[in-house]
């Protein structure tokens, strides 16, 4: 006789395998072994359906909101990460805490769809002649989280936080941006040391933007972080660190809708930063959280999958202007030499480098800066950048280790040496891996492989202090973002040393963030040029200008552009369609949802 | 005799913790790169002269050995230093985190004790038979999966399958209750469970199956007592003597096992934060996480050598 405990013991275990080995029939959209073997069929047919659209719009449209708006409800999203911290002057930001400080604070200007800046707490601005005074009109009546009004005078207090602000610092030193002054209550000027004929740009970024009570966060700059108090829609509630941060409804909000009504709708807002991919997507698909964040096209094609598959959710899938791929260190010989350099992006397939990224359908090859929907994109840029031709990059490969005169020191005919580097995430490994297989065929590469973490991967790049020149070989990276092109190439293409700038007679222009520490006078000019006009053709044309300096002199090659996605539960409105108070759409990207707009219709 | 022996197991004690902190202080000191660094976005790298003024804020223009010293001395008081990233006090960072990781190994513990007890008993009871066979086959398939690998499986089963339990957050007890927060902790702890339980599940059978042959054993049943009575009062008491010393190395060894578990259904404990510390370049957060986790498993195990001392009187003696 066996004892009854014993039974109950053996049931459990039999439940259990049982429940393991099979699924039922109307849950197997959530089956894990279906959805895997789904995720391939369904794979494979986006492949075909994307395949014709890889050339078109992979991006989700967007949609003026139809559905009726309704206030209450929760959301819970799943992030990537938790938020560094929350100060916006201070703290490193990335999209989880980008989509929190989007909740508790308001910038001064916003990005719209089209990639034009658009008026938030700023209704309208102008500039001086030279672009060096930006006069700003403000918003009347917006009050902080804790009743203290926002006025011209907040920006002023704000400045000199941000000026010696850790995040911020940068980019006052980027806009040259030297005096805030208070004109009157609502209007405020900002003093440029230079020209910057897209400044407002500048304004939409949190670190010079975000607008946050100065004097809170002098008497208190560690505790504002766990505490900030800014205007945005969303006041802080709890902040449990690595578990969930708590944001509530802002009823003093300033901001209504078409119709008038107050926003915003939702009672609160619930953060939970879960880092596994999977477990964030499974997160999503249990009902645990209503929403998510990814930039990874491995967990994209699974949501895709998981949405073929049955589940009931919405996909908000964005490009954005930023692109994947790795950049040659210029000082590092063989790759000061054109020729190897043209010679191993001809030699790199973008396609199987895409696919290994689990991105094919998904994530656009790149060419420029610029993804095909951005206003600053070139079709000619496009048609002039190396395509993969395997033997053309062999035929230059061997000119350069043939040539007597080559830069590496080494003898005629002896294999060039790279390494290729890569931070330690399997779909990059297997990224690289297909570059490294395709080199090392030519009999002529030599490639070492190396991973290290993110951040020890930036700092090799980056070198150390005060030359800041990396030890770095052929390095993965990602380049650019949604906002004007200058926030990027401007402090990217500036002299790597002060020898360079001396030498172009530009004493005293250096920046450490040139990492390909590629110079070219031509480029840097016409970039110095682009921020002195406002006129968009004069500027399209000299950022085309510098795109095709780009594909010929190929500091950089690319893999695709970053795919982002934001996954919904059904019945979340106003997420994709949100509007400017002008009631222009706003700009998507980065999964970085914007709140104070979203509303839940079940 | 007792106090010589305790002396001598201080003297070790602080040893291994000097040598862990050292190696600690160094292995984070070589990583490649400047910490300053990992403090400011892509664009705050533009401003050399705020680089500098952090550099001296933080005092890490000052040699190795002197900073080594000072964050040693700080950390004899308590003070593990402020986050180079979040600007949090470490030990601040170390003690909200700490009931979460300590109640997931104390779970992990208990759970495994619960269930390795009557399997090992059982095991050893019905040797060789079905029962025995078919929990060799468990503890072996156990022991050769991971930990995160089986939280992959509970999330699929009892989240995506049957949506009973939560996948991922933590419900703390001061906020939600007991069963909210049991409800959080379960699959994670289950998962951190599997590796102890087989090991002591084959323990306490191992040592049961000699204990059953002992003569008393032998005795009791020619008295008739019942089965059932024998193996828990007579016999099972002489048999766990090696699972409790193993159980009570494993606690601290969980406490460092966390790191993945907590990371997959996304926990806000001590792993998680030394996890986005290391993605962080957050140094002093690496370097006070690691220690307190070092420390607290030296401590464990010293407890344990002390236990055995007190139990075993020739280990006195030697």
């Amino acid at each position: 006789m066996k004892p009854k405990w014993l039974k109950i013991i053996a049931s459990f275990f039999a439940i259990a395998l049982i429940a393991a080995a099979c699924g039922g029939s109307d849950s197997e959209s959530s089956d894990s072994t279906s959805t895997s073997e789904s995720a391939t069929e369904s794979t494979e047919e986006e492949v075909i359906e994307s395949g014709t659209e890889a050339e078109g719009d992979v991006d989700t449209e967007v949609e003026e909101v139809v559905e009726e708006s309704s206030y209450g409800g929760s959301l819970t999203i799943g992030l990537e990460a938790e938020a560094t911290g929350l100060r916006p002057w201070e703290d490193s930001c990335s999209s989880p805490c980008l989509t929190m400080i989007g909740a508790l604070f308001d910038t001064v200007t916003q990005i719209r769809a089209d990639g034009t800046v658009g008026p938030w707490l700023a209704t309208d601005w102008s500039a001086n002649e030279d672009f060096t005074e930006w006069t700003f009109n403000l918003v009347e009546g917006v009050t902080f989280h804790n009743g203290k009004p926002f006025t011209a005078q907040t920006l002023v207090d704000m400045f000199p936080l941000q000026q010696v602000g850790a995040a911020a610092g940068g980019v006052v030193t980027a806009a040259a941006l030297t005096e805030v002054i208070a004109v009157d209550e609502t209007t405020v000027k900002y003093v440029l040391g230079s020209a910057h004929s897209a400044f407002p740009s500048f304004l939409v970024q949190p670190q010079l933007g975000a607008v946050f009570d100065p004097e809170l966060a002098s008497a208190d700059f560690d505790g504002y972080s766990m505490n900030p108090v800014g205007t945005g829609a969303f006041m802080m509630e709890k902040r449990d660190l690595d578990n969930e941060t708590v944001v509530v409804r802002n009823p003093n909000y300033w901001m209504a809708d078409a119709d008038g009504n107050q926003l915003p709708y939702l009672d609160s807002v619930n953060f939970r930063p879960i880092p596994d991919e999977g477990t964030r997507l499974d997160s999503l698909l249990s009902g645990t959280t209503q929403a998510m964040q990814t930039l990874r096209q491995g967990t994209i094609r699974d949501a895709r999958a998981a949405k073929a598959d049955g589940a009931d959710i919405v996909l908000l899938e964005f490009q954005g202007n930023n692109v994947g791929g790795g950049m040659y260190n210029l000082n590092n010989p063989p790759l000061d030499d054109v020729r190897v350099r043209k010679a191993l992006t001809q030699m790199n397939n973008q396609e199987a480098t895409i696919e290994a990224l689990g991105g094919t359908g998904i994530s656009l090859p790149g060419t420029q800066w610029f993804s095909p929907d951005s206003p600053w994109y070139s079709e000619k840029v496009a048609a002039a950048w190396p395509k993969f031709d395997y033997e053309a990059g062999q035929a230059l490969l061997k000119e350069y280790i043939d040539d007597p005169e080559r830069s590496d020191g080494k003898a005629v005919g002896e294999k060039i040496e790279v390494e290729l580097s890569c931070p330690p995430d399997p779909t990059l490994i297997a990224a690289v891996q297909v570059s490294e297989q395709l080199w090392t065929a030519t009999g002529m590469v030599d490639v070492t492989l190396t991973n290290y973490d993110q951040q020890t991967h930036i700092n090799y790049a980056l070198g150390a202090p005060p030359d800041f020149q990396g030890s770095h070989s052929v390095h993965c990276w990602r380049w650019s973002n949604n906002l004007d092109p200058s926030t990027e190439l401007n402090r990217q293409l500036a002299p790597h040393t002060l020898a360079v700038a001396a030498a172009y007679g530009l004493d005293g222009i250096f920046t450490p963030t040139n990492f390909f520490n590629y110079f070219d006078i031509e480029v840097f000019g016409a970039l110095v040029k682009a921020i002195g006009t406002d006129v968009f053709e004069e500027r399209y044309a000299l950022y085309e200008m510098v795109m095709m300096k780009f594909a010929t002199d190929l500091p950089v090659y690319y893999s695709g552009h970053t795919a982002t996605l934001l996954a919904l539960e059904a019945g979340i409105e106003g997420i994709n369609g949100w509007v400017l108070p002008d009631g222009t759409f706003g700009g998507q990207g980065w999964s970085v949802p914007q709140l104070n707009q979203a509303f839940l219709t079940n | 005799m007792f106090g010589k022996v305790l002396a001598a197991k201080t003297v070790r004690l602080i040893a291994t913790l000097f040598a862990v902190s050292l190696l600690t202080f160094l292995l984070v000191e070589q990583l490649p790169g400047d910490p300053i660094l990992a403090i400011l976005p892509p664009g705050g790298l533009d401003d050399l002269e705020n680089i500098e003024r952090i550099r001296k804020e933080l005092r890490l223009d000052d040699p190795v050995f002197t900073r080594y010293f000072r964050w040693v001395g700080n950390a004899l008081q308590g003070d593990l230093g402020k986050s180079y990233i979040t600007d949090q006090p470490v030990a601040d960072a170390i003690k909200d985190r700490i009931p979460v990781t300590m109640e997931l190994a104390l779970l992990a513990t208990l759970i495994a004790a619960l269930l390795a007890i009557p399997i090992g008993a059982l095991s050893a009871y019905r040797e060789g038979g079905y029962f025995d066979r078919a929990m060799s086959a468990f503890t072996t398939a156990a022991l050769s999966i991971p930990g995160f690998l089986a939280g992959i499986f509970f999330i699929w089963l009892f989240t995506l399958k049957f949506n009973w339990l939560p996948s991922t957050g933590w419900n703390r007890i001061s906020d939600k209750g007991l069963f909210a927060n049991l409800q959080t902790a379960i699959l994670p702890a289950a998962s951190l469970a599997l590796a102890p339980l087989a090991i002591n599940a084959r323990l306490i059978r191992a040592d049961m199956i000699g204990t059953l042959k002992e003569d008393y054993i032998l005795s009791a049943k020619a008295k008739g007592l019942r089965d059932r009575y024998i193996l828990m009062r007579h016999a099972l008491r002489p048999s766990s003597l090696t699972a409790i010393t193993v159980f009570a190395l494993q606690l601290g060894g969980l406490i460092g096992g966390t790191v993945v578990i907590e990371t997959v259904f996304a926990l806000p404990g001590l792993g998680t934060r030394l996890i986005s510390g290391i993605y962080q370049r957050d140094v002093m957060m690496i370097q006070g996480i690691t220690l307190f986790i070092a420390t607290v498993y030296v401590v464990v195990n010293a407890l344990v050598d002390l236990l055995y001392a007190i139990l075993d009187p020739r280990i006195r003696r030697q």
